[in-house]
């Protein structure tokens, strides 16, 4: 019984530290790097642009505009309908796109045609928090949809590669949504 | 020489005629030396886990060649240990033929995970699909599991939501002041007096159901490289493990030094 306990303990232990590694690195790690971080709520980033939160508006993905944004995003968007608020000219769009394994929540203002502001609401990745920085979002105010990328340039960040490219995705999928919904 | 000159010098090293047998001269005895035996009972005790160390390790040099990350082991005992088994109870409900499940926080459509923000409430069958209620988000799935669209708290009437269920046909969530019926277009939410039954998820029996979704919700099995990567730095050992390769490495080093030391010896002696 002694050398049963005494061999079950430290295999269990082993057990236990590789779980914690596979889970943190492989798949599942999601629980680990799931550090969701809240910069503003959505209903707040609403409610700063509109005063009050707008009629809930629904734009129901055609074909076309379905493999639009495939193109834009290289994989389908998450869902069919997606939501958006309108409201003294400027068009308000919260959008979710992956950086490497966590959805990056995005509030984007839309208005003539060119964003007005991108806001990162809600970032869940554990790295590439960079990408919430203003000195980062302001460089997206003034672009404007060119085919399907945006036409200013955008510098990246060392260390944040996939979550810089996820947001360019978002400020082009919601000038390309603002172009369908304008029409 | 005669008998007499020969052993008549007690004070020689050596003598004659020990037995009557024999006639041997024999060479004083020598104090018993324990390297040799130090050296092979050193080297019996570092057999082992140097055999097994050399054996996992040339296993993962080669694991591109033999294809081990390919390979996933999804063994009940295997993801047990490494703690890749759901805890606690599973909760289900069946809706339009499909089975809407949750397990120790993940969220089965059928067998494929779904991404849901917040703690599941329940799910609810529309006409056009299902609804999937969580405490923050209401996810609005089609027949074939596709999300159609996602309510968060810019949709809805006010979180965190409590309880969910039918009210003439239409979607109906209580949150802490009361419970709201949505539109057709699940657009507006109207409060309303009357009491809603709430509809809950019940536990799942066991069946292949849930032995399926056991083995997918860590996602995957172990692969094999990794599962050979920890017998190889010997995590099986737990924390054990640096100090019991510390005494092994130190019983090589050993055994390196006394077979030296041996050899030399041997050496010296001709």
């Amino acid at each position: 019984m002694i050398f049963k306990s005494s061999f079950i303990t430290p295999v269990r232990s082993f057990f236990g530290r590789a779980a914690f590694f596979v889970l943190a690195i492989t798949f599942l790690g999601s629980f680990v790097s799931a550090a969701e971080k809240v910069y503003e709520k959505p209903s707040t980033f609403m409610t700063r642009h509109f005063g009050a939160i707008p009629q809930t508006q629904v734009i129901t993905l055609s074909g076309t505009q379905s493999k639009q944004l495939k193109s834009i995003l290289g994989h389908k968007y998450a869902t069919k309908k997606i939501r958006y608020w309108q409201a003294n000219g400027k068009a308000a769009w919260i959008l979710e796109e992956k950086g490497k394994s966590e959805p990056i929540t995005t509030g984007i203002i839309v208005k003539d045609g060119k964003i007005s502001e991108l806001k990162v609401l809600v970032y869940r990745e554990s790295h590439g928090w960079e990408v919430t920085r203003p000195f980062f979002t302001k460089q997206f105010v003034g672009s404007s949809l060119d085919g399907k990328v945006l036409n200013k340039k955008v510098d990246g960040i060392v260390g944040a590669t996939l979550s810089v490219r996820a947001l360019k995705k978002l400020a082009a999928v919601a000038l390309y949504l603002s172009q369908e919904t304008g029409k | 020489m005669s008998d007499s000159d020969t052993t008549s010098g007690s004070a020689a090293s050596f003598q004659v005629g020990c037995s009557v047998v024999c006639d041997v001269v024999r060479k004083p005895k020598r104090k018993k030396r324990k390297s040799r035996s130090l050296h092979r009972l050193l080297g019996m005790i570092s057999a082992l886990p140097l055999v097994w160390v050399l054996l996992t390790g040339l296993v993962l040099n080669h694991s591109e060649d033999f294809g081990l990350d390919s390979v996933e082991l999804e063994s009940p005992l295997i993801l047990s240990a490494y703690g890749m088994t759901p805890a606690g109870g599973a909760e289900s409900l069946v809706l339009h033929g499909h089975s809407i499940t949750s397990w120790d926080g993940v969220v089965f459509f059928d067998q494929r995970p779904l991404d849901l923000e917040g703690e599941i409430i329940t799910a609810l069958p529309m006409g056009d699909g299902m609804a999937i209620v969580s405490d923050s988000t209401v996810l609005r799935v089609d027949f074939e599991g596709s999300v159609i669209e996602k309510l968060d708290e810019l949709s809805l009437p006010s979180i965190p939501l409590l309880e969910a269920g039918i009210f003439d046909g239409k979607m109906a969530l209580r949150s802490s002041d009361s419970w709201h019926v949505a539109d057709a277009d699940w657009i507006e939410f109207s409060a309303i007096s009357e009491t809603v039954t709430p509809i809950r998820l019940q536990p799942l029996e066991d069946g292949d159901l849930k032995e399926a979704l056991r083995s997918r919700w860590s996602g995957g099995g172990v692969s094999l490289s990794r599962f050979v990567l920890d017998l190889h730095a010997g995590n099986f050992l737990g924390s054990f493990a640096a100090y019991f390769y510390d005494f092994v490495v130190l019983c090589t080093l050993w055994l390196i030094a006394t077979g030296i030391i041996l050899q030399y010896r041997t050496n010296r002696r001709g």
